[in-house]
């Protein structure tokens, strides 16, 4: 049964990861030359909004194979990383808006990124509300898998929005050709940081997915895919 | 070749029924109209700035009527079992959604035409040679909305709160053609035909994007239980 | 210092989410346990009797086993 697993030793260590590059993020790695001490948000802001894109391109992925080969596993991981995407996408748009006004004197300006990110962010909120209101479980696992379909398409005008607009958010700093534009030192913590999401993101990923199968081998009608 | 027969067909049929009961166009043409004079009402006797605001209003008043639309010519195909009827008839079934995409962007061509005409009156707009443009802009902007709108509504078609499920799950979809199309006309309207044309390529990348993937989805989203 | 309350309350937000988040996922799966537990408990007490809303789910198999 799925559910036996509580706080496993990856779980574990995904906990020790994040509480290490937070304290180092935090205390550790020096200030921004530039920008402060309120550079340091960057280790979270960046990493949340790269695996919220990552969750979105897995509930597309489980989308698309979920109606090619028509297995609840597909769907199970579709709703799981949609849902921490949905996460994700909030805690990015929350901390952009906080970095937006300690940098930027303001909460929001309408920047492309981040305005794009909070249609992102309601977009799948639809595809969650979609989702509540197909009753039967084959039926809303097809359904729910076009609309993430078609909810993925949206993601890419959203990555490339800052090539398309001209806005105050400043340019990609770590992926562009040639050298990162950020000290190694800053750039070893984010890549750090980065790893320590995402061992927290498989984590909270296997947990939802087991989740949804102990409600599929219930067969839960708690408000499907809440 | 059968599929654009068919849907082709299919599109005459949507299209036959609108201009005999005339209740969607109709409706939606209501609605977009009250639409703007609402925002004009918010907006104040301002004239410069209503001016300035005129594609937003336009496509917002467009967006709702393209609601009223979508659940309008649902209700036709749900009823009477009629759309399971097409199901089992058609040999290629993605005909109903390129003739719901053909139907629905005729609809919104020509409602979008019809918003402009009315708010170059109430909004005293300027006509300029550049508004010609704006027919390409109707085109592509109808085509990608279209494509989604059909997409969206047979997943959403029997779903529980469906009044309040469709916006929900369609306007957040509609967001980049609502850009394409507000900047496109904006800068038409400002004389700005090249930048003009580069948003409505935008909006011609967007169509092909949901046609495409409306194409290889619709036969999941619409396959009656 | 100015700046620290802004990256207090970016940190603050990031682990409480993702604590209110992982403590909803705890909140689902006691439901999620419990249910099945009850369900365990009916077919403990009328192992001939599968239910209905089981016969529908994946665990078609486990409930042929059980019969």
């Amino acid at each position: 049964m799925p559910m036996k697993a509580r706080v496993s030793t990856f779980g574990l260590l995904a906990g020790t990861a994040l509480a290490i590059t937070t304290i180092v993020g935090l205390f550790v790695v020096p200030a921004d030359a530039a920008q402060g001490d309120v550079q340091r948000i960057m280790y979270v802001h960046v990493p949340s909004a790269w695996l919220a894109y990552l969750a979105f391109l897995v509930t597309f992925v489980s989308s698309v194979l979920y109606l090619w080969r028509r297995e609840l596993r597909f769907d199970r991981l579709a709703i799981a990383a949609a849902e921490i995407g949905l996460v994700l996408t909030g805690i990015t748009i929350v901390t952009g808006a906080i970095w937006g006004k300690a940098t930027w004197g303001k909460w929001w300006d309408w920047d492309p990124r981040l305005t794009t990110t909070a249609i992102l962010f309601v977009v799948y909120a639809g595809y969650l509300l979609v989702r509540q209101s197909l009753g039967d479980r084959y039926r809303r696992a097809r359904l729910a898998a076009v609309y993430g379909i078609v909810a993925f398409v949206n993601v890419p005008i959203v990555h490339f929005s800052v090539l398309w607009w001209r806005g105050l958010h400043q340019a990609p700093t770590v992926i562009r050709p040639g050298d990162p534009s950020i000290d190694h030192t800053l750039l070893f913590e984010l890549l750090a940081s980065l790893l320590s999401f995402t061992l927290v993101f498989i984590w909270a990923l296997r947990r939802r997915t087991a989740l949804e199968a102990g409600r599929d081998a219930a067969d839960l009608t708690l408000g499907p895919g809440t | 070749m059968s599929l654009l027969v068919d849907a082709v067909v299919l599109a005459r049929k949507d299209i036959r029924v609108e201009l005999r009961a005339g209740q969607a166009f109709g409706s939606a043409a209501a609605l977009a109209g009250i639409a703007l004079i609402l925002i004009g009402l918010a907006v104040g006797p301002q004239p410069e700035r209503l001016r300035s605001l005129a594609p937003a209003v336009v496509w917002i008043a467009l967006l709702y009527a393209a609601l009223a639309v979508a659940e309008r010519l649902e209700q036709i195909d749900r009823s009477d079992e009629a759309f399971t009827g097409l199901w089992l008839v058609l040999t290629d079934r993605r005909s109903l959604f390129v003739g719901r995409v053909i139907s629905l962007s005729v609809a919104l061509f020509l409602l979008q035409l019809a918003i402009w005409v009315a708010a170059t009156i109430l909004l005293d707009l300027p006509v300029r040679p550049e508004y010609a443009g704006l027919v390409l802009v109707a085109t592509f902007t109808s085509l990608a909305a279209a494509s989604v709108i059909a997409l969206v509504s047979a997943v959403v078609a029997d779903a529980d709160r469906r009044s309040l499920l469709v916006p929900v799950a369609l306007l957040p979809l509609l967001v980049p053609t609502f850009i394409a199309g507000v900047q496109a006309s904006t800068a038409l309207l400002d004389g700005r035909s090249s930048d003009g044309l580069l948003w409505t390529g935008a909006a011609a990348v967007e169509a092909g994007l949901f046609i495409g993937v409306g194409l290889l989805a619709y036969e999941s989203a619409a396959r009656p239980d | 210092m100015t700046e620290l309350p802004f990256v207090a309350a970016s940190y603050l937000i990031v682990i409480g989410g993702l604590a209110a988040y992982i403590t909803s996922i705890a909140r689902r799966e006691a439901v999620v346990r419990r249910t099945a537990q009850a369900i365990g408990r009916e077919r403990h007490h009328d192992p001939g009797v599968v239910s209905r809303d089981n016969a529908a789910t994946d665990d078609d198999e486990a409930a042929e086993a059980d019969r």
